[in-house]
């Protein structure tokens, strides 16, 4: 009875864990995740600085839940991260997605209504990776954009952006491997966090012009 | 005279750069919906142990040169030119722009025949004749409702893409004074095109010189502004406007079919 009951148990954790498979395509996933965030950009709120701050935490919210950022901190170390203790690691990626946050925010102001469209993917053999590629209208000329994507919780997530041919995560891994030659994680962890609020001095700055 | 021997004592310079040329990756494709090559997301993994470094022999000639540019541009040059941009009007300023880009056509002329693009070749001659009769290049008269029969890429339309088409790699990276970065092969080019330049064969150099900085000045917010983009949110900017640099660069790579062995 007791085996009958556990199989019929692992059979409908299967059933269900089918059912949730990705049911988004990478190219919806793109489209919806830029069409919400920029409509939140085109709101008068956002250009109101009164409620500024609340638009820009919705955003955020919109952009955890299509960025991986664990994914992202961990891919930008390299090899080097099974050198990190779990505390550093924590710290680390806390510490990069500060970096990336207060890094773009200001670039968040300069959008003008600019559009992005589909061209085409590749995916991986096994499937469960996808670059997308899309073009970035701009006010003079058009970027290509792609987003390289992988499945985590039965959704597509953005691991990494490529804009015209430069990968986000490989810029700052050339970077921080430098650093890692020499130093120890730590020491990258407090220049991270040193870049970060350099940042967020500078946007304050910005504001109050 | 002068100026070919200076270009020549460059190439000559650059000569042990031409040593370390690469070799060209796999090709892309990136078609709709098309299947990866095995190892096409593998140098994203985080636990990929085989990393290569990028080619930068010149790297204590390219690092002060870096901090140079870095001081011209943004300490000198981006005040100069906000300035600028109070007291002129946008339409200013791209005429300016398109004047000095009509210039260069002779320039892209030249290396649409090498590369063997005679439909590039063709657009340009007539993009010439357009822009220089209705407006002397003040004006872009040529793009308007424009749907060219060939796709129009003026940007490929440089000596150092003649040589990549020509299986040329692009060997180290290499910081140009005043320029930027760029490769030995990017830098050899850079210093050919400025033969072709149609602007240096119509005035005396008095007037070249100082014209050619104008116009390049004119525009130099095209160069800061991504220049910004790359360095400001980098821990090191020199490894990061290098990598963006040469990713770029790598991912606008002629196709060009490999020599059979």
């Amino acid at each position: 009875m007791y085996k009958t009951l556990l199989s019929f148990l692992f059979v409908l954790t299967l059933s269900v864990s089918t059912a949730f498979a990705v049911s988004v395509t990478p190219k919806q996933r793109v489209e919806d995740g830029s069409a919400r965030i920029f409509n939140l950009l085109l709101q008068e709120e956002f250009q109101n600085p009164q409620t500024r701050p609340e638009v820009l935490k919705e955003i955020e919210t919109e952009l955890i839940s299509f960025f991986d950022f664990e994914e992202f901190a961990t891919r930008t170390v390299g090899p080097k991260w099974r050198q990190f203790t779990p505390d550093q690691k924590t710290r680390f990626t806390d510490a990069f997605t500060e970096l990336l946050r207060n890094s773009y925010i200001n670039t968040l102001n300069s959008y003008n209504g600019e559009t992005l469209s589909y061209v085409g993917e590749i995916r991986s053999k096994d499937g469960n990776k996808v670059e997308v590629h899309t073009l970035f209208k701009g006010q003079e000329k058009d970027y290509p954009v792609s987003f390289r994507m992988l499945v985590k919780n039965d959704n597509w997530y953005v691991y990494d952006v490529i804009i015209e041919g430069i990968s986000m995560i490989k810029n700052y891994r050339e970077q921080f491997h430098d650093i890692l030659i020499k130093a120890e994680p730590e020491e990258l962890i407090t220049r991270i966090r040193e870049k970060a609020k350099e940042k967020k001095e500078e946007t304050i700055k910005n504001e109050k012009k | 005279m002068k100026k070919i021997l200076s270009t020549l004592a460059l190439i000559c310079l650059l000569c042990p750069g031409l040593a370390q040329f690469s070799a060209f990756a796999d090709e892309i494709t990136a078609e709709t919906g098309s299947l990866a090559s095995d190892n096409y997301f593998e140098d994203d993994y985080g636990d990929n142990e085989s990393y290569t470094p990028y080619n930068d022999i010149f790297s204590a000639w390219n690092k002060p040169w870096h901090s140079i540019n870095d001081f011209a541009l943004i300490k000198v040059a981006k005040p100069l030119h906000e300035k600028y941009s109070q007291i002129t009007t946008p339409e200013v300023r791209s005429g300016f722009s398109a004047f000095r880009e009509n210039l260069k056509t002779p320039k892209r002329m030249v290396n649409a025949l090498l590369q063997g693009e005679v439909g590039q070749f063709f657009v340009e001659l007539g993009r010439f004749i357009v822009n220089t009769t209705t407006s002397l290049g003040f004006a872009d008269v040529a793009s308007i409702n424009n749907k060219p029969l060939v796709p129009y890429t003026p940007e490929n339309l440089r000596f150092g893409y003649t040589l990549a088409t020509w299986g040329f790699g692009e060997g180290s990276y290499f910081v140009y004074p005043f320029f930027g970065p760029s490769t030995v092969r990017e830098a050899i080019g850079t210093s050919v095109d400025f033969f072709s330049n149609a602007f240096d064969y119509l005035v005396p150099w008095y007037v070249f010189t100082p014209g050619e900085v104008f116009l390049a000045f004119n525009e130099a917010d095209k160069m800061y502004v991504p220049y910004e983009t790359v360095t400001s949110n980098a821990l090191d900017p020199y490894i990061a406007l290098r990598n963006a640099y040469l990713e770029n660069l790598y991912s606008t790579r002629p196709i060009v079919s490999k020599p059979k062995k």
